[in-house]
């Protein structure tokens, strides 16, 4: 099944001009009707909880309300529908779009993907060593550059049954365990991406069943710590970050957010075939993350210029 | 180890006091504001009015001990009558700081005593108490 990646998360939230205000800083693109896009189209969609689009509630608001996967192909959306038909509703939409709940009662839907080709600068190094990267006089940095999420990368949830959620996007829709935290739970690859993981699934209290977090990714490290940087110099507050994980080898910064998880700036994660095997280690901070730091305060070794100004 | 950190009820020991703000200088019912009265480099508390009162829970939710706002001075639902952490979705009953919803339920955030001292709100708490760092 060519299942690419979440293409869209829908949120029903209590504070909808908060989360537009927030989405917006976060680096997305207001695209009308509580839409709120990355580079490439996938977005995030807020709308006030008892909006009537809205699919019924997991918990209290705010909180995801719908997991929308873009496939590749036609044929994708006609084998999705056969195999959840055979033990659950299958909703059909007029675009041909399947809509079903997983295992775990979270509500999935699946349409044609929506992400659109584009172009963006990559963050080239010089190492020595090996070639440079960037030629004689391209300069790696520029005060005013941009830090955009560029696509939507993937999506974690709290689930009641690990094994069970698993389960499900393995045997039915063709997802693949990349790596596992031993008792935690999974990280999921679709068929339709070489990314180490759109999914990630953990292992909670059944009155926890939601999101995680959400994450797009940034062109490079250097992005996510810049994006993170300007996000906190407007007040958001830090889950945990800058660092980057094992897992993935992606870079990560997580914030709190009014959309009742947390949101994440990730960049430069692994890429999978089917000949990767799954490594299972024991969830914890050695083995979640290479290195962790505390952003602070600009700052200048020799304090403030002298008065009267340099000469 | 500090005397402080060998005594984590110091929040009640009259053993010194913090002055945070005017009391007419806090947001109006509804809002919250955070406070760094220690300098720790982000708020670890916040205040609150409901009725008539003034309330100051300390910023440190008791799932995970980490701060609750989203965003400076964001701890409240969207209508304002329920606190929020903002990292995992714990509600609380903004009145007595109970958890009512999400991984703590049942669990509290901490009160901390306060009083309105000539117009300025006044925290009871000694200001190298390990509450504040």
């Amino acid at each position: 099944m060519n299942i690419i990646g979440p293409d869209a998360l829908v949120f029903g939230v209590d504070d909808v001009d908060a989360c537009s205000q927030y989405l917006t800083d976060y680096g997305l693109t207001p695209a009308g009707d509580g839409r709120f896009e990355a580079l490439d189209g996938t977005c995030v969609i807020v709308r006030a909880a008892d909006d009537p689009r809205l699919p019924p509630a997991i918990g209290p608001a705010p909180s995801i309300r719908e997991i929308v996967y873009g496939v590749g192909d036609a044929e994708t959306l006609e084998a999705i529908a056969a195999e959840l038909s055979k033990d659950r509703e299958v909703r059909r939409g007029e675009d041909g779009s399947v809509h079903a709940d997983d295992d775990s009662g979270f509500h999935l839907s699946f349409a044609l993907t929506i992400r659109r080709p584009f172009t963006a600068p990559a963050d080239l190094t010089n190492a020595p060593g090996h070639p440079p990267q960037r030629g004689p006089n391209l300069v790696g940095i520029d005060i005013d550059m941009k830090a955009e999420p560029r696509t939507l990368s993937h999506v974690v949830l709290f689930v009641p049954n690990m094994e069970q959620a698993e389960a499900f996007y393995v045997n039915r829709l063709g997802f693949r365990v990349t790596d596992k935290f031993t008792g935690v739970g999974p990280f999921l690859r679709p068929a339709g991406t070489d990314d180490h993981h759109t999914l990630f699934l953990i292992q909670t209290p059944p009155f926890m069943k939601g999101v995680e977090h959400f994450t797009f990714h940034m062109g490079s490290g250097t992005e996510v710590l810049l994006a993170g940087t300007r996000f906190e110099a407007k007040g958001y507050t830090t889950f945990w970050g800058p660092g980057r994980h094992f897992f993935g080898s992606n870079w990560f910064w997580y914030f709190n957010s009014p959309l009742g998880c947390h949101v994440e700036y990730d960049a430069d994660m692994d890429l999978h075939d089917d000949s990767w095997e799954a490594r299972h280690r024991p969830a914890g901070a050695d083995t979640s993350q290479l290195f962790l730091f505390t952003a602070r305060e600009k700052w200048f070794p020799s304090g403030p210029p002298p008065k009267g100004g340099a000469h | 180890m500090t005397a402080d950190t060998e005594n984590p009820g110091g929040a009640s020991a009259p053993r010194g006091k913090i002055v945070l703000c005017p009391v007419a200088a806090l947001p109006p019912a509804g809002q919250a504001r955070g406070f760094d009265p220690a300098g720790a480099g982000r708020d670890t508390v916040f205040a609150l009015r409901r009725g008539d009162q003034v309330l100051v829970y300390r910023n440190h939710c008791p799932h995970q001990g980490v701060p609750l706002e989203y965003r400076k001075d964001r701890f409240l639902s969207g209508d304002g009558q329920r606190i929020l952490c903002y990292a995992h979705g714990a509600h609380f009953d903004a009145d007595t700081g109970l958890c009512i919803e999400g991984p703590c339920r049942g669990e509290s955030l901490l009160a901390l005593p306060a009083f309105v001292d000539d117009g300025w709100l006044t925290l009871a708490v000694p200001p190298d108490s390990p509450l504040l760092r």
